[in-house]
């Protein structure tokens, strides 16, 4: 094993400095790069860090692709997808079940989000301990549609509740302030936001995460099945590269948020840095595998509860086979990819400055 | 010869010009002053509000922490380069809702038969709310420029159009005939009469067109927000950041006065002389 190992390096090694040019690190010229489209959902935002660190460190452009970002909402992203006007999405495992039961044909490619993001948050001194004292509370949601609903309604699935149990009020992208000013017991929100945002504000709060009472299929790339099919190639190089910037971010957050706050990327400036910088660390935990699961994988038993809950709730009326929605197959051959590169990287920090041409060092 | 009376004469009507420019500066500085007085009360106002209702920064902030939000924004650069990518939609969503406005408002009052067919459709392209189509022309035209600059022209063709319209149909038959009378040519016609005795409503419409394209650019980058004031409207509500969010707001608001003020001061070189 170690002889292969060594026999790769060597190679790579051969490969690196056949294609070396005196200005650094190899260059993929710009006519051959492949162009590809990501629609992002949202605003520019350190959420999508991952995404910048692969961009900025170059996986995207070795990897043989040239990528945009597209950003703004979510509703059409994935019949985008489907019909090719984007070639990927970076949207929600729930949203897909529930857009393939209507006829979308996309399929996941790549786990960013290993739990999913979503909390319901209150005072520090409210009487909410658990999910079931959430019973007759008044609880905000921007609406009764996308990922807070969802996971709101799959928390109180898993404790026996219903949406009739507790008095919804839709409040729009005022969470916080509605939760702070008292207008409502407890809100719903993205767990890597809101509740940050407010926090950074002085106030004190608790949070329950819609992961620890039922977990669902989270925020992953999203590609069409006829990409897969016709194109598997420029899918493997995408998630590849995002796999490693994924990697990168976890590893170390603040150079990760060095990036993200860029000018071209999410141009935060220095008043938002500190709240910035919280959202993202919070980001790189909930991309955190645990227990066996891999980076960047699919869970199957998540999937199929995802599913369960959704036909349950009424939100998915037809019967699905999820396995047919998502693919690790494009995230194992990117671990094999990823492991190479590291040891590469080890190997390089034990060899002495000089000895190698100049885009290697 | 000039003779003694007449001279006497000038020499009045130039005091009383005089004394009309003293008077128009004094009421200009009296303007002035009740200007400033009320934004003085406003901002008072403004900061009792907060106080008295105890309301956190990040839902009320006051004015001293939106301006002092106001230095950090321009010394970072994040409000001019936002400013900047919505101003060019502005002006391009405005120049091709005008230019398609004013000609499609010369057509109408050219053919009766035209403004027949066409009057329903344009009255519905009012009543379609931009909000619901925007997204759709960001699913046809991609998340680009381009659908920001059309959502942009959308809002602002109408009013344009229609103030137009009623600014050509105003003008006197009489006014036009004479030109007929003289030869003029459709061209002649148009520049040296319907034009001119239009101008006021003509730019009725502009102003109002230019100020609504202000929404409209942002509009636009709600939709397809990657960078501009309305981006900044998006980060600063999920961060948070309120005082960031008033910043956005008045810069939009100091955008559409001044627009409006240049088209009144362009009306009055052009028109007003």
């Amino acid at each position: 094993m170690q002889k292969l190992k060594g026999l790769l390096l060597l190679i790579t090694m051969v490969g690196l400095v056949a294609g070396c040019d005196s200005g650094g690190t190899a260059n993929t010229p710009a006519a051959a790069l492949k162009k590809v489209r990501i629609g992002m959902g949202y605003i520019p935002n350190v959420q999508f860090a991952a995404y910048y660190v692969a961009q900025e460190k170059g996986y995207y452009r070795q990897a043989g692709l040239d990528v945009s970002f597209d950003y703004g909402s979510t509703d059409d992203l994935l019949a985008q997808v489907a019909v090719g006007k984007l070639d990927f999405a970076n949207s929600e495992g729930d949203e897909l079940i529930v857009a393939a039961s209507k006829g979308v044909k996309d399929v996941y490619v790549l786990a960013q989000y290993q739990r999913f993001p979503v909390a319901v948050f209150f005072m520090a001194d409210s009487p909410i301990k658990t999910v079931a004292d959430l019973k007759g509370k008044r609880i905000g949601l921007p609406g009764k549609y996308g990922a807070n609903y969802n996971g709101l309604l799959a928390m109180l699935y898993a404790n026996q509740m219903t949406e009739q149990d507790v008095r919804l009020q839709e409040v729009g992208y005022t969470q916080a302030q509605a939760v702070q000013s008292g207008q409502v017991d407890a809100a719903v929100g993205y767990a890597v936001n809101e509740p940050i945002a407010l926090a950074a504000q002085g106030v004190k709060l608790r949070t329950l995460q819609a992961s620890d009472s039922y977990n669902l299929a989270s925020i992953g790339i999203i590609t069409s099945q006829d990409k897969v099919a016709q194109d598997p190639t420029t899918v493997q190089a995408f998630v590849s590269a995002t796999l490693h910037g994924i990697a990168d971010m976890n590893a170390d957050p603040d150079a990760a948020y060095a990036i993200a706050a860029k000018k071209e990327y999410a141009n935060i400036d220095q008043p938002n840095s500190a709240v910035q910088l919280a959202v993202l660390k919070e980001t790189a935990k909930f991309q955190q595998p645990s227990g066996n699961q891999r980076l960047g994988a699919s869970d199957p038993a998540v999937w199929a509860a995802t599913a369960k809950f959704l036909q349950a709730s009424g939100l998915v009326s037809t019967q699905l086979d999820v396995s047919t929605l998502y693919t690790n197959r494009f995230v194992e051959a990117s671990q094999v990819k990823l492991r190479l590169a590291r040891e590469m990287l080890v190997e390089q920090s034990t060899v002495q400055k000089g000895d190698y041409p100049p885009c290697v060092s | 010869m000039i003779s003694t009376a007449g001279t006497e004469r000038q020499a009045e009507l130039d005091g009383n010009e005089v004394a009309v420019k003293r008077r128009r500066k004094r009421a200009a500085r009296g303007k002035g002053w009740l200007n400033l007085l009320s934004f003085a009360s406003f901002l008072a106002l403004w900061q009792a509000v907060v106080w008295l209702g105890g309301y956190p920064s990040f839902i009320l902030p006051g004015p001293w922490a939106v301006l002092i939000r106001f230095g950090q924004a321009i010394q970072s650069g994040l409000l001019w380069d936002n400013t900047l990518v919505t101003l060019g939609e502005i002006a391009l969503g405005f120049g091709l809702g005008a230019s398609g406005g004013l000609l499609l408002a010369y057509l109408l009052y050219k053919s009766r038969l035209l403004e027949t067919i066409l009057a329903p459709y344009i009255a519905a392209s009012q009543a379609l709310p931009v909000v619901a189509i925007a997204p759709l022309l960001v699913l046809w035209f991609g998340y680009g420029l381009l659908p920001k600059v059309l959502i942009c022209a959308i809002i602002v063709f109408f009013p344009i159009t229609i103030s137009t319209v009623v600014g050509f149909k105003s003008i006197e038959r009489s006014l036009v005939e004479v030109a007929d009378l003289f030869g003029a040519n459709g061209w002649q016609k148009l520049r040296l009469v319907e034009v001119p005795l239009a101008a006021h409503n003509i730019f009725a419409g502009l102003r109002l067109g230019l100020t609504l394209s202000v929404t409209g650019a942002v509009v636009g980058e709600f939709v397809s927000p990657s960078r501009g004031l309305g981006y900044l409207l998006n980060f600063s509500s999920s961060s948070l950041d309120a005082p960031l969010r008033f910043v956005a707001l008045f810069t939009l608001v100091a955008l559409a006065i001044l627009g409006y003020r240049s088209l009144t001061a362009l009306e009055r070189r052009l028109v007003d002389w």
